[in-house]
């Protein structure tokens, strides 16, 4: 080792520490933003599928009304209704 | 925002040259040049200290252009340019005043003292270390943006006084490596032969080190802008 040579190390260190700390700082936070944005695409697909078995189980019960009762609810019923206007048979 | 495939292929290939060159540039720095007579290895500091002034002093430039195309257009991608600009510039200035430290121990006797030039650059560092924490201050967008543009251009005058406060003063010690200077310098050396080209090869590489660190970080705050609005939307929308 040179006349010196300690504070040579001492900057070049100090310039590899700096230097590599915004790089690996860059990276860290590229690393977590692309986890961030992952995240946000589950939370937005959970939603999205959510709203679809809402609005599907919306539909099933206006379909079918659990309480409803043929004739009474107003529900069209094809077979009574057939019976009421098909012609007597004589 | 989506990329060309040929901007990330641009950038992917600065990347590895950056990478490429500083290899070299540390090689050169170590091997290619001898010690010098009178400051023996410590003199090997000069080539990334004035490498690492060049890259900040490109950088903060680089926020002065973006500043005022911020002011002109109104653009909020000049506002992304200059942020990341001063943010690598200020990494920079950092390695700057460490490895100036770490040269002036030997040289001077003296890790800092309150010469000219010395408190020039720390009124720079200070400057634009200031330019980040008031940024994150505001939390109107509009304003923020403004603001940062103004600062940027107004915050360059104390790059130029650090840069020309050497070769105006007749009382600093700090060397003056181009140009004319009216004061008598501790530690100047002559820069020619090995030196030169070691000096050239190490400001060369700085520069490009500079571009793709702005580059990246203009990326990675393109993508938490993104990101930061995608989750606003699904929000929004919970």
């Amino acid at each position: 080792m040179g006349k010196y040579a300690e504070y040579a190390i001492l900057g070049y260190s100090a310039m590899a520490l700096i230097l590599g700390g915004m790089i690996a700082w860059m990276y860290l936070r590229y690393r977590a933003l692309r986890r961030e944005a992952a995240l946000v695409e589950q939370v937005a697909a959970e939603e999205a599928g959510d709203r679809v078995h809402a609005a599907v189980g919306a539909l099933e019960s206006d379909a079918q009304p659990e309480d409803a009762t043929p004739g009474v609810s107003g529900m069209a019923n094809p077979s009574t209704d057939r019976a009421r206007t098909a012609p007597r048979e004589t | 925002m989506a990329y060309s495939d040929r901007r990330t292929r641009i950038l992917t290939g600065l990347t590895y040259a950056a990478l490429a060159l500083f290899v070299v540039a540390m090689l050169m720095d170590f091997f290619y040049v001898g010690p010098e007579r009178q400051q023996g290895e410590a003199h090997r500091i000069f080539y990334v200290h004035l490498g690492s002034f060049l890259g900040s002093f490109l950088a903060f430039g680089t926020a002065v252009v973006a500043g005022i195309a911020y002011l002109r257009s109104r653009d909020h991608k000049w506002d992304t340019l200059g942020l990341s600009a001063v943010e690598i510039g200020l990494g920079f200035a950092t390695i700057t005043i460490v490895t100036g430290m770490a040269w002036a121990r030997p040289i001077w006797n003296t890790w800092w003292t309150w010469d000219p030039r010395l408190t020039s650059v720390a009124i720079m560092w200070l400057a634009y270390a200031a330019y980040m924490m008031l940024r994150t201050g505001i939390e109107d967008p509009e304003r923020r943006r403004r603001f940062a543009a103004v600062y940027g251009i107004v915050a360059f005058a104390s790059v130029l006084y650090t840069v020309i406060i050497i070769r105006v003063r007749p009382d600093t010690i700090h060397p003056v490596v181009a140009g004319p200077t009216q004061a008598d310098p501790e530690g100047a050396f002559e820069v020619s032969g090995r030196i030169r080209d070691t000096l050239f090869f190490n400001l060369f590489t700085f520069a490009v080190i500079t571009v793709v660190l702005v580059w990246h970080r203009i990326r990675l705050e393109n993508l938490s802008e993104r990101v930061a609005r995608r989750k606003m939307e699904v929000l929004a929308d919970l």
